[in-house]
């Protein structure tokens, strides 16, 4: 039986698609519908430096920074995702498995006990939080490093250990907090893409860049790490060094993604698991396709989030986990329907 | 006349009786009340929809909330009080009281404490407090106020409960001139649409179902988030800019004044008449955020805040005691 | 590929133990591999020969003595180097992800673009941006194709290799070596699940990549016949070290055997090859 597979052209032009049109929706859609053809006019609005209107001011001010956020943040998760499945050779690796983001959580609730400007676009917040998973990038690679190398088992377990003490320190400390700045905290921990800038965006962007070029770069060399350390190494690459890499630079996306955003969930695992089934595993088209994808899907998420229960916002994480469920189902349900032997 | 005929004077004397403790019960907001005579508990089902007997004189009371306390002194049953909460500062008699501690070490001290009624607030009761005071069989009455009325049918039970049953009386009838008086002098006045900001980042506000929002109201203001799901929505600023509110109010305490950061923030709205009039307020959450006695003295202020002319027209018929 | 092998591996008296175990898995030993050898790695089960293979594909560093390729030792050569010469046939990958078959022969070729990489980084001043991001060329698809043909496998080319059989994956996995063009071979039991027929288009292959291309080619084989039919020289490995070096009918004696195997088998001669028969008793 012949693997069916999207061939690239087909899958360029869906996912280009895909991504214009959630940017096209999100802009258009909200507590406030704005509609396409007036789009224009307020861009001219904008550009030309004129006082704005309401309309425009929504538009451009909170709307398009949030919709350029959530697609950066969403494409980072897939593509870290992505390459940790490669490194950790399992589909169902996601950016939270090795624990760094409980790291930056517990920063975050730590800061949030000793700080008092802690409110959920704070840069103290940040600072914490990505102090907190740069600790735990250390501690484990401290942990799982056996004579230099480092066994993808070891990192799996440490990751989990380090995940079950650090939410429990989490909750704990959350128990301590006042309950004035809990809402801060809570939002944050939740997930959510509230207070976007461009200032912000343009930082976070420049810094995933670098993450990003220099995952994506190596697309090929992770194809080989799947195979396993020995076969890796014959073709020419060196195991070793590529997992450090992988290991350190989705620690410090990740790190910075959750510090800045709170936990979305789902996107990092569902995102590339269900483009391998769709596109194959040969990561110099899942890497670019994860990044594109899971943009398209945090914009959708992010405006289901500020329309659902308009003029109130939900989490954006609650409707991640609520829409990545099911149609990973359905994807699982279909790919059963035609499967030989199970993967 | 034969023994067992009941003589007539005492037959209207039961009925009188009878007749005034019914009358007493009609006049009860909300809540059940069943009387079981003169000389046994009254059980009420309070807030929380449990099942509660009040004593009939409380001497030994504690306050879980500082609307609570502002309401015991009022009725002047301070002494009767013998803990309060850390927040509780008014009035200032109420600050001599012990304060009580935090989490488990506050139910010890409230077992140790030996009262015969604890008033807390619903929701902010931990249930492991709960069931640790129907262990030792103190009874705990749960309070939620989301409108003045809730409020007269707490005097009410405080007023049972403390056997000052006069002065809770006399104490909703003061409140209703209070009401009335703020009522005729915002007759006929355009509401003003208020945001309330409880929290920043998240923006969060009050819901259609809290205590504020009915504030608010009574003040001549319209909550621009009384269409929102829940108690404490977190809205979009989308929706703030769109709804355009006349006035933003902060809940604050100490100085009164809204912070840089907060001013920073805001400034990048121009859009937002409140903005562009400088209608950023803060307001003292000691006053606006207990249902309590002074209930109508925080809608005045706030009153003041939003309809300035006509709140400024004389000196009469503000807040007194 | 190099037309003119002229690649040698050189071991000093190379020696390697597993972290954490008290008893070397190698020892002493100290082998010439001159270039286009068929030699065969055999002996008991646990004799050191997987780690005598991997000591010389680099995948393991010599805690003793030295392994060298060419004259320099292999650990000081980066691994996209070593790739040029050697390729590795392992004894089993496990397989994670549905690539097709065509995909993971093509890694193959993966090598020579990675040297390519390697010289833009240089005349990029060793700016580290990409090593492995490329397209496939029209020579890398000539070489695939060939590899696919040679191994029988163009019928299942685009089957997942998830769903493979054991010995369709080995096959697959010679296929990616071939399609390296090596000048090296190493070959870590290949044969392990395969049946006749399979077992003889493999050593058929292999020995006309070593005979045409003049490719050497080291075996690790528990199977002494076929070790004996295949290679020229025998290295009979026990306990780490090397107990004899010789052709096949000087190391497979019975003697030599008895001592090695507890007397289980008996050593004759091949019906139709020039070669000794090993035969398990009865």
């Amino acid at each position: 039986m012949v693997t069916r597979r999207w061939a690239p052209a087909r899958l360029l032009f869906l996912t280009v698609l895909l991504l214009g049109g959630s940017i096209l929706a999100a802009l258009s859609w909200g507590s406030v519908a704005i509609s396409w053809r007036a789009m224009p006019t307020l861009f001219w609005q904008w550009v030309s430096g004129v006082p704005l209107s309401p309309p425009a001011m929504v538009l451009w001010e909170i709307r398009l920074p949030r919709i350029l956020l959530a697609g950066l943040i969403g494409g980072v998760l897939a593509v870290v995702g992505a390459s940790l499945q490669a490194l950790l050779r399992n589909a169902l690796a996601d950016p939270y498995v090795l624990g760094v983001s409980s790291g930056a959580a517990l920063g975050a609730v730590v800061g949030g006990l000793v700080s008092h400007s802690l409110h959920e676009a704070s840069v103290t917040l940040f600072l914490c939080a990505f102090a907190g998973s740069l600790l735990t990038l250390v501690l484990l690679y401290r942990i799982s490093s056996v004579h230099g190398l480092l066994p993808v088992q070891t990192l799996l377990l440490a990751g989990v250990v380090i995940n079950a003490i650090f939410s429990a320190l989490v909750l704990f400390a959350v128990a301590l907090v006042e309950p004035s700045r809990l809402f801060g905290l809570l939002s944050w921990l939740m997930g959510s893409i509230g207070s976007a800038d461009y200032r912000i965006v343009g930082l976070l962007f420049l810094y995933s860049l670098v993450g990003l070029i220099l995952l994506l770069g190596r697309a090929e060399q992770l194809n080989l790490l799947t195979l396993g350390d020995e076969s890796a190494r014959s073709l020419g690459v060196e195991p070793e060094r590529l997992k450090r890499l992988i290991f350190v630079v989705t620690a410090l996306l990740t790190g910075a993604v959750v510090s800045l955003s709170g936990m979305i969930g789902f996107i990092g695992m569902m995102v590339p698991h269900a483009l391998r089934l769709l596109i194959g595993p040969d990561h110099r088209l899942l890497l670019p396709a994860s990044a594109v994808i899971g943009a398209a899907f945090l914009i959708l998420a992010d405006l289901l989030a500020r329309s659902l229960l308009a003029p109130t916002e939900l989490p954006v994480g609650v409707i991640t986990a609520l829409l990545g469920g099911p149609f990973f189902l359905y994807l699982l349900w279909q790919r059963r329907q035609g499967a030989i032997t199970g993967d | 006349m034969p023994a067992s005929v009941p003589s007539v004077r005492w037959l209207l004397a039961c009925l009188l009786a009878t007749g005034g403790l019914i009358a007493d019960s009609n006049q009860a907001a909300a809540g059940a009340e069943l009387q079981l005579g003169p000389s046994g508990p009254i059980t009420v089902i309070d807030d929380a929809g449990r099942s509660v007997a009040l004593p009939r004189m409380a001497r030994r009371i504690i306050s879980l909330a500082p609307s609570v306390t502002e309401l015991l002194f009022t009725l002047d049953a301070g002494d009767a009080v013998v803990a309060v909460t850390q927040a509780c500062n008014y009035p200032p008699a109420a600050l001599t009281k012990p304060r009580l501690g935090f989490a488990s070490s506050a139910v010890e001290q409230m077992v140790l404490l030996r009262p015969d009624l604890v008033v807390g607030v619903v929701g902010m009761v931990k249930p492991v407090t709960i069931e640790a005071l129907s262990r030792a069989q103190i009874p705990l009455l749960l309070l939620e106020a989301k409108s003045p009325g809730d409020v007269y049918r707490h005097i009410r039970w405080l007023g049972q409960a403390t056997g000052r049953l006069v002065d809770a009386d006399r104490l909703i009838t003061h409140l209703e001139a209070q009401r009335e008086a703020l009522a005729a002098r915002l007759k006929g006045v355009e509401p003003v649409s208020v945001l309330y900001v409880i929290n920043d980042h998240p923006l969060v506000t009050v819901g259609p179902s809290t205590f504020i929002h009915h504030l608010i109201e009574l003040a001549g203001g319209r909550n621009i988030a009384a269409s929102a799901t829940g108690a404490y929505p977190q809205f979009s600023l989308e929706a703030v800019l769109m709804a355009d509110p006349d006035v933003i109010l902060f809940p604050g305490s100490g100085a009164l004044q809204i912070s840089d950061t907060q001013r920073r923030f805001w400034d990048r709205w121009p859009t937002l008449r409140a903005v562009q009039h400088g209608k950023l307020a803060v307001v003292d959450t000691d006053l606006m955020d207990r249902p309590g006695p002074r209930l109508f003295e925080a809608a005045w202020r706030l009153a003041q805040l939003l309809h300035p002319d006509r709140m400024a027209q004389s000196t009469d018929g503000g807040p007194s005691w | 590929m190099t037309g003119g092998n002229r690649s040698e591996f050189r071991l000093n008296g190379a020696g390697y133990r597993y972290p954490g175990r008290a008893d070397w898995a190698v020892r002493d030993v100290t082998l010439t591999i001159a270039p286009g050898e068929r030699i065969g790695l055999i002996g008991p089960n646990g004799s050191g020969k997987s780690t005598l293979l991997k000591l010389l594909s680099g995948f393991l560093r010599p805690q003793q003595g030295e392994v060298q390729l060419n004259g320099s030792p292999v650990e000081s050569m980066a691994a996209w180097q070593l790739a040029q010469q050697v390729a590795v046939v392992p004894q089993s990958v496990q397989f994670i992800f549905p690539f097709t078959v065509r995909e993971i022969v093509a890694m193959g070729r993966l090598p020579r673009r990675l040297a390519r990489s390697e010289s833009w980084k240089n005349w990029l001043g060793g700016l580290p941006v990409s090593a492995g991001w490329s397209a496939e060329g029209r020579d890398d698809r000539v070489a695939v194709q060939a590899a696919l043909a040679d191994m029988e496998l163009e019928p299942i080319a685009d089957r997942s290799v998830l769903e493979l059989s054991g010995g369709e994956r080995q096959k697959v996995l010679l296929a990616r070596a071939l399609a390296q063009h090596p000048a090296i071979l190493l070959l870590d039991e290949p044969t392990a699940a395969l049946d006749w027929h399979h077992q003889s288009v493999v050593y058929r292959r292999v020995r006309a990549l070593n005979e045409e291309q003049g490719a050497t080619v080291v075996l690790v084989s528990h199977d002494l016949n076929l070790a004996a039919l295949f290679a020229r020289r025998l290295v009979l490995l026990d306990g780490g070290r090397i107990r004899r070096i010789g052709s096949p009918d000087e190391v497979l004696t019975q003697a030599e055997l008895d001592a090695l195997y507890a007397q289980s088998v008996v050593v004759d001669r091949h019906p139709s090859a020039d070669a000794p028969r090993v035969t398990l008793k009865p």
